[in-house]
């Protein structure tokens, strides 16, 4: 297969995949959490206190996790290493929960400096341990060609049909895990009525973003032999996309299953509640295509 | 490649990457300090703001 990534000799380039392996580690964590109005609600009304003391345990938490896995292909040796790298785990985490919670209408010009600070915050907090976490339960196999080499003539022996399959089955298990603890809640229906036309459009493609990025682009366990993946739809690209509309398939029906939606609703809030389910389903799905 | 060469690439990459992650470093920890300094600046101002509200009723 011609998309197989090979490592970056350029250091910025490392850089960024370390960064970007961080940040989709933070998202497979985070997601959750980022669909939770209590979370929300907690953070709006958190006094600056409350949030310092936020950011203080979460660093501590950060460094801890950073002495024994982080976010980086090579781990910190050092504690100074450990702590800048928690330093950059939590801005990571910062930097995600806010541009999500902009993304879903959570944020807007409109609303008091203290709740958004409180929201970022508190949103932040599963995101960094995401972060902390991703190179533990996702690590990075780029190094491993005598494995790959064979699971690439194993691969070549499957037939296209059953990978395509598999791909499309794997994307709905990881689509489920992921979507259907929100499916039933209260908060779809609650960001839909903040979600207008640009914006939904906004949301689709960070959920191709993200998939993307979490798949062939932050280096995860898997990642290799996902890119051998003999499937029908196996470029980057066209995977991307067939995996995303199987996500938003997916979210239909759950929505459907949970009574969230009726065939008497308009076609308007049928699409906005799917697209907003989409995206936590994607990032399940990319998850589920990696572990699978 | 001859090992030298081969030692010569591990230590520019090796600078490089510092480099590269000072300054992501840098970058986040401004994120980081801004972010902080933002709730530092409304916890002060709310302190402020409750500590003269009831002096301003006092001379009224």
């Amino acid at each position: 297969m011609s998309a197989i990534k090979r490592p970056h000799k350029n250091p910025w380039f490392r850089e960024c995949d370390d960064l970007m392996r961080g940040a989709s580690g933070g998202f497979l964590f985070g997601i959750p959490l980022l669909y939770t109005m209590e979370v929300w609600q907690v953070g709006s009304m958190a006094e600056p206190p409350a949030m310092i003391a936020a950011l203080a345990v979460t660093l501590l938490v950060v460094f801890l996790l950073n002495r024994t896995a982080g976010f980086r292909k090579n781990q910190a040796g050092s504690p100074l290493e450990a702590a800048m790298d928690s330093v950059e785990a939590i801005a990571i985490g910062l930097v995600c929960s806010t541009l999500m919670l902009i993304l879903l209408r959570e944020i807007t010009l409109q609303i008091p400096l203290q709740e958004a600070l409180g929201k970022t915050i508190y949103e932040s907090v599963a995101f960094t341990l995401g972060v902390a976490v991703a190179n533990q339960f996702l690590r990075g196999e780029r190094n491993q060609e005598g494995s790959s080499q064979n699971g690439k003539k194993k691969q070549q022996d499957k037939d296209k049909l059953n990978a395509t399959l598999g791909d499309m089955g794997a994307t709905l298990i990881g689509a489920a895990i992921i979507a259907f603890n929100i499916a039933p809640t209260d908060e779809i229906p609650l960001l839909s009525a903040a979600v207008s036309g640009p914006w939904l459009v906004a949301i689709m493609a960070a959920s191709l973003l993200i998939s993307y990025g979490i798949v062939f682009e932050a280096g995860f366990a898997n990642q290799r032999k996902r890119q051998q993946q003999q499937g029908i739809f196996q470029r980057p690209l066209s995977e991307t996309i067939a995996s995303y509309l199987v996500s938003l398939i997916g979210s239909t029906i759950m929505l459907y299953f949970f009574q969230q939606l009726s065939f008497d609703e308009p076609w308007s809030v049928w699409l906005s509640y799917t697209i907003l389910l989409g995206l936590p389903a994607t990032i399940g799905g990319a998850a589920g295509r990696l572990a699978i | 490649m001859s090992k030298a060469q081969n030692s010569s690439n591990q230590e520019q990459q090796q600078q490089g990457r510092a480099l590269a992650e000072w300054v992501s470093f840098g970058i986040a920890s401004f994120i980081l300090v801004a972010i902080a300094g933002l709730v530092v600046h409304q916890w002060l101002t709310k302190a402020v703001t409750s500590y003269l509200s009831p002096n301003r009723k006092r001379h009224h």
